[in-house]
């Protein structure tokens, strides 16, 4: 199959994988697995979610060449942290404008033009997981349901960032890297950018 | 026509079907959506804007490898400091005249086919994205969800950056590189008739 077909094929894939989620919660025929898919999409709904795990995501890809399972693993127990202390610390940690901090500070790392040490990504890595699980806590509601759906921000979580970092280091391998690099330095500064501006608007109220 | 040549042509042409996008809004602009495209066609709809930021693309395309990315990394960051301070409340003085003197001066530096010291160009291109960011905080709609606004905004300069490196890179040519020094001498002459507005 020549390369145009290819990536047809790949794209109507795409389009139907985005599709069948939408046909599954339809129908919804097992109690509770609408919950997990709310909460596994949780992080796709919020902008500022999306934004932190796609600079999350680049800064791992590009920076961590050998042993990403390790930073997966934090990203992970950091997450499952987040959610189970949500309940606790909801309310006295300003986690919304964490995010947004943190957002900004990984798109300005994403621009410098060095390898940043393990523990610090890890740091970043695992943050990242407990403040976007710190927001993701569902509304109060039934036991299970409200469990089924904290374990499928858990999911959706990891999820999104381990693809989204093989995404990244995918796009390192596959083109040159050089422009890629250059291309992720730009990204980091747009994100950084958008960052501050939403630093501005929380910061100057309503 | 070569490929290169084409495909640097098509990337020029965009920036003008953004600016026909408009036509076909039938809806009004609300929620995500309508803060994405309002924040998207603020620095689009400003002429002043527009021929700075495809300078700021232009010059770095002219200056080579690191500008040509150094520069449009360091105007959107800075911009957005700029939109921070205006966000905020905070004063700064002569925004306008700043805003036109950038296009005088990035105009000229392409004119003129000048090659600083790499450091000069990016803080001269920082110092000015502060005045453009300023411009865009105070003017900010209140109605519009501020993240896809600011994302909107942020992509939008972006955008006119690449239309202004994909330009800068005709250079590489003689004739392209008369046509891009001619279009730097143009960005130089609106940003006078802007600044004699401002004044």
């Amino acid at each position: 199959m020549t390369r145009g077909p290819r990536l047809l094929l790949s794209l109507g894939l795409g389009v139907l994988t985005l599709g069948l989620p939408l046909m599954a919660l339809a129908h919804s025929p097992y109690p509770g697995v609408r919950g997990f898919y709310v909460g596994a999409l949780h992080p796709l709904t919020t902008p500022a979610h999306v934004l932190l795990i796609v600079a999350v995501s680049i800064l791992l890809g590009s920076q961590v060449r050998e042993g990403r399972m390790r930073y997966l693993v934090t990203v992970f127990t950091a997450t499952a942290a987040g959610l189970v202390l949500a309940f606790v610390l909801s309310g006295f940690l300003p986690s919304a404008l964490m995010i947004l901090v943190l957002t900004t500070i990984v798109g300005a790392l994403l621009i410098l033009p060095r390898t940043l040490p393990g523990w610090l990504l890890m740091a970043l890595a695992g943050l990242s997981g407990f403040l976007l699980a710190m927001e993701s806590i569902p509304d109060p509601g039934a036991f299970l349901d409200v469990l089924i759906t904290v374990f499928g921000s858990l999911v959706g979580i990891h999820y999104l960032i381990m693809y989204g970092s093989r995404g990244a280091g995918y796009a390192l391998d596959r083109w040159d890297s050089r422009v890629t690099h250059l291309g992720f330095r730009v990204a980091g500064s747009w994100i950084s950018a958008i960052g501050v501006l939403m630093l501005a608007f929380s910061l100057s109220g309503p | 026509m070569s490929n290169r040549l084409r495909m640097i042509s098509t990337l020029s042409a965009l920036p003008f079907f953004l600016l026909l996008s408009p036509l076909v809004h039938a809806h009004t602009e609300e929620g995500v959506v309508g803060g994405f495209i309002s924040g998207f066609l603020h620095p689009i709809y400003g002429p002043d804007h527009v021929v700075a930021m495809v300078a700021v693309g232009m010059w770095g395309a002219f200056l080579g490898n690191p500008a040509i990315w150094l520069l449009p990394v360091v105007f959107p960051l800075v911009m957005a400091f700029g939109g921070a301070l205006g966000v905020l409340g905070l004063p700064l003085p002569l925004v306008e005249i700043g805003i036109a003197a950038s296009a005088i001066v990035l105009g000229l530096m392409v004119l003129l086919a000048l090659r600083p010291p790499l450091w000069v160009a990016a803080v001269l291109v920082g110092a000015f994205g502060i005045f453009h960011g300023h411009a865009h905080g105070t003017e900010l709609p209140a109605a519009s969800n501020p993240l896809s606004y600011a994302i909107g905004f942020v992509l939008a300069t972006g955008l006119m950056h690449l239309a202004g490196i994909a330009f800068g890179m005709l250079a590489n040519s003689p004739r392209g590189r008369i046509a891009v020094r001619t279009a730097g001498g143009l960005i130089s002459a609106s940003g006078i008739y802007f600044l004699t507005g401002a004044l």
